[in-house]
């Protein structure tokens, strides 16, 4: 039950975690996957299968945009940044969220 | 690469039809994923062959993952959606209006579907290119009836004997063209299949529009003295070409490939036996359902050709 509830959870709220990583700096599908399970001290794990159909449906609705760049190490890897557009949704979503949370709050907290 | 990624990428690969270009960066993309995941699991002291194993885990099964990215990329935005419906609400509205006999027009509406189309194809035929592309082939249909105008008024001067060099010349041109013009749609269709047999299913569905204008053309004078109102089935063929363009826009903007089949196959039947029912009342169901068997087995033959390639 528990794991079923955070699995929806998590599916309703991938997008918004992935825009909200790149409001921070670039990033590329390997490194948003760690970061993301650093950020959130192991909380959220988001597998390559969920990943790259949400950077690419993210990037196709403009939100985000993927450039190829080198790694130091020479590697190229593709990184994605937040376009004007994504940090439109990202604080609609931001809002959505807080007033979600609150009253979310309100309701299931006991002896309110 | 490893030979358990190489298989993995060339099974993801042989599913994902999105468009060389398109593939080829995403398929980029994943290699370099493989190589850090694999690189960081080694780091943290799992086995080389274990890790590569690990790795390619998280993606699923290589036919989920492209099924995946097939849905991001085939369900068109609205502005996509709207933009494939243009090329039938043109038809209509010059139907509608009798545009279709002020020659600049429908030069200007040819040319304009042949610049989106050549666009689309740059592109790397986004969801809105095949309605297009469609609409694009209606334009070997009408040239194939100047071919055979060309021939039916010229083969009897040839025949008596009484043809000059240059009716001689059209004759052999307007005949070179059915196969020239047969290739051209063969070839499209091939193309289109390779990728997906829908998309073919959309390049074709325009032209059935095109052979019943062209037949109502034929009946209502021809190309030299053409009647506005195609025997009053101008208005039919507007209404239905208007209705074609909703029926795209919805199919373009469903992401299940079920109901998209739905769409295209439902929509097609149901104008085609709305029109027939008005235009030829006389006809009876047996015509009817003959014309529909014939419209289902050509909008459908692509899946029947994909099922070959």
């Amino acid at each position: 039950m528990k794991s079923g509830y955070l699995t929806q959870l998590l599916k309703g709220n991938t997008d918004v975690l992935i825009l909200s990583l790149l409001e921070r700096e670039p990033m590329y599908g390997h490194q948003i996957m760690e970061e993301l399970s650093a950020a959130s001290s192991g909380f959220f794990k988001v597998s390559e299968g969920t990943l790259y159909p949400a950077l690419y449906r993210l990037a196709r609705e403009g939100l985000i945009r993927g450039r190829w760049a080198k790694l130091p190490t020479g590697q190229e890897r593709k990184f994605y940044t937040l376009t004007r557009k994504g940090e439109e949704r990202l604080d609609d979503c931001r809002s959505t969220w807080s007033g979600f949370a609150a009253a979310m709050n309100l309701v299931t907290s006991r002896g309110g | 690469m490893s030979s358990e990624t190489a298989r993995y990428v060339r099974q993801l690969r042989a599913h994902l039809r999105l468009g060389d270009e398109l593939e080829a960066e995403f398929l980029r993309e994943i290699e370099g994923h493989v190589e850090d995941r694999v690189a960081a699991l080694t780091a943290s002291g799992v086995p080389a062959t274990r890790a590569q194993h690990l790795a390619l885990q998280g993606f699923g099964r290589p036919q989920a993952l492209a099924h995946l990215m097939r849905q991001v990329h085939q369900t068109a935005t609205w502005a996509e959606a709207l933009l494939g419906a243009v090329p039938y609400a043109l038809i209509a509205i010059l139907l509608a209006f009798h545009l279709w006999t002020l020659p600049w027009m429908t030069v200007s509406v040819a040319g304009m579907v042949a610049i989106v189309t050549l666009y689309g194809l740059w592109l790397g035929r986004p969801a809105w290119f095949y309605p297009w592309a469609g609409a694009a082939l209606m334009l070997p249909v009408f040239a194939g009836y100047a071919a055979y105008a060309v021939l039916d008024t010229q083969v009897p001067a040839l025949a008596a004997g009484t043809a000059t060099a240059w009716e001689k010349l059209g004759v052999a041109g307007a005949s070179l063209y059915f196969p020239v013009g047969f290739v051209v749609v063969a070839a499209s269709v091939l193309v289109a299949v390779r990728r997906d047999w829908l998309d073919a299913s959309v390049l074709l569905s325009p032209l059935p529009l095109a052979l019943v204008f062209v037949i109502a053309l034929h009946r209502s004078g021809g190309l030299l003295t053409p009647e506005s109102s195609l025997g009053g089935i101008a208005p039919l063929l507007a209404g239905v070409s208007l209705c074609a363009a909703a029926a795209m826009c919805f199919f373009l903007r469903t992401s299940t490939r079920s109901l998209r089949v739905a769409t295209l196959v439902v929509s097609a039947l149901l104008l085609l036996s709305t029109a027939t029912l008005l235009a030829d009342p006389s006809g009876g169901l047996v015509l009817l359902g003959s014309r529909c068997v014939m419209l289902l087995a050509f909008l459908l033959s692509p899946a029947l050709v994909a099922r070959h390639a």
